[in-house]
């Protein structure tokens, strides 16, 4: 399991465990007779037969090449097993690029470019030391939680030793009590979302808690997505 | 025409047409641009480190091959489960034949879901009949080996679908203590850097 840095009600921070054991098993494909595939990545197109690249080769005449050829496949390359590929960036002129400045364009719902600006990468603010996720107070009840967000991913948040799970238990207990969701917050002030992964997304992130006898579940609920309604 | 799903629901058919809830149709998108340093917009490609080749974006195919190279079509395949033992059942498509909604379910059930998608249906008067429930039932949105679990469950933005499969959450004593692995390598991030103006 990971690391993650959490702080209770009291402003109280711990080191304690998150992971999940779940999976989607992914089927195995099999011929008529029983014997196993393979999924491999081929190549299907390369630059030299790109429309692009096509256009400007043949110009007018690329309708009567393409008639009388197969200009759009390449014949030595088509099919062709590859492993390893680095992504890059290529010029209008074809070549490698170096020195590469790369812009977020954001768009509005309608396709109206809102903004351009340099790119932001995000940064993992699980496990910062001094800076766990706080408690942010706002509690949201789970009846009403389910139906603001659609929580895209949830973890388990487990002790480590007898200290956290004094930690955890007693936050899963008031959770349970109060039938609520706490709202977790990053960063120095608990506003910002939380970032399990560099470059990974950003989230709005609650914590539910559930207790039976001396046992408990308390569970990382990650959204970044409310239920509004969209047009068809 | 969009196709339409058919819930029944205490012997009233209900139809209504699934659309995909997504976050670029809430909040928008961001697209990243790379520029040279002549400020030219470049095109994002693979390269090949064994022989320089190429690959313009969506020049590669997944492709099915037997062992000795030779492609074999989807349709000739046929899907088992994950150790390769038994075959996996063939589920009809949820547009095929109408919904009977009859299992409610606890919120937690509900909740302890990993969610593959979100749909949103309209029909008010659906909406009305399921109310604070929330339903559950068999869910394929295109037939085959995929199948989910699929909830009904309304809210102040309107009635939606959710399909995904069930997540354990065990309670965990003081004796079950885990341990922090920090190699774990964190789970698979998309990228998604559209500002987050939820609250």
């Amino acid at each position: 399991m990971r690391k993650i840095n959490l702080s209770n009600d009291t402003k109280r921070d711990a080191e304690v465990a998150f992971g999940t054991t779940f999976y989607r098993p992914s089927p195995v494909f099999k011929t008529a007779d029983g014997k196993k595939i393979l999924n491999e990545r081929r190549v299907r197109s390369t630059i030299a037969t790109m429309d692009a690249t096509l256009v400007n080769q043949y110009g007018e005449g690329l309708a009567d090449a393409l008639v009388n050829g197969d200009p759009e496949v390449d014949m030595e390359r088509f099919g062709l097993k590859v492993d390893g590929l680095k992504k890059v960036f290529l010029t209008p002129e074809q070549k490698v690029a170096y020195g590469v400045t790369l812009s977020e364009h954001v768009y509005l719902p309608d396709g109206t470019e809102k903004e351009v600006r340099l790119e932001q990468p995000t940064e993992a603010n699980i496990a910062v030391d001094g800076l766990p996720l706080r408690w942010t107070g706002k509690l949201i009840p789970r009846q009403k939680a389910l139906r603001m967000f659609m929580f895209k991913k949830s973890y388990q948040v487990q002790h480590v030793n007898g200290l956290t799970y004094d930690f955890l238990f007693d936050m899963a207990k008031k959770l349970a009590e109060t039938d609520s969701m706490m709202l977790l917050g990053g960063g120095s002030k608990g506003a910002d979302p939380v970032v399990m992964a560099n470059g990974g997304t950003s989230y709005r992130a609650f914590l539910e808690g559930r207790i039976d006898g001396d046992k408990y579940t308390l569970i990382l609920r990650l959204t970044n997505m409310e239920l509004k309604p969209i047009n068809a | 025409m969009a196709k339409e799903l058919t819930f029944i629901l205490a012997g009233t058919d209900y139809a209504a047409t699934p659309v995909k809830l997504e976050r670029k149709k809430i909040y928008g998108w961001t697209d990243i641009v790379a520029t040279d340093r002549s400020g030219n917009v470049c095109d994002s490609v693979y390269l090949s480190p064994d022989d320089a080749l190429i690959i313009p974006s969506g020049g590669l195919k997944q492709a099915s091959v037997s062992e000795d190279g030779c492609w074999i079509e989807k349709g000739e395949l046929t899907a088992y489960s994950e150790d390769g033992t038994n075959k996996l059942p063939i589920y009809p498509s949820s547009f095929d034949a109408p919904i009977v909604l009859k299992k409610k379910v606890s919120i937690e059930e509900f909740l302890d879901n990993d969610w593959e998608s979100v749909y949103q249906l309209v029909n008010a008067d659906l909406a009305a009949v399921v109310g604070d429930d929330i339903y559950k039932f068999d869910f394929s949105y295109r037939g085959g080996t995929n199948h989910n679990d699929g909830y009904l469950l309304n809210t102040p933005g309107g009635l939606f679908l959710f399909a995904g499969d069930h997540q354990e959450f065990p309670f965990v004593s003081l004796a079950e203590e885990t341990a922090i692995d920090d190699t774990e390598e964190a789970a698979d991030e998309e990228v998604d850097e559209l500002d987050f103006s939820m609250f």
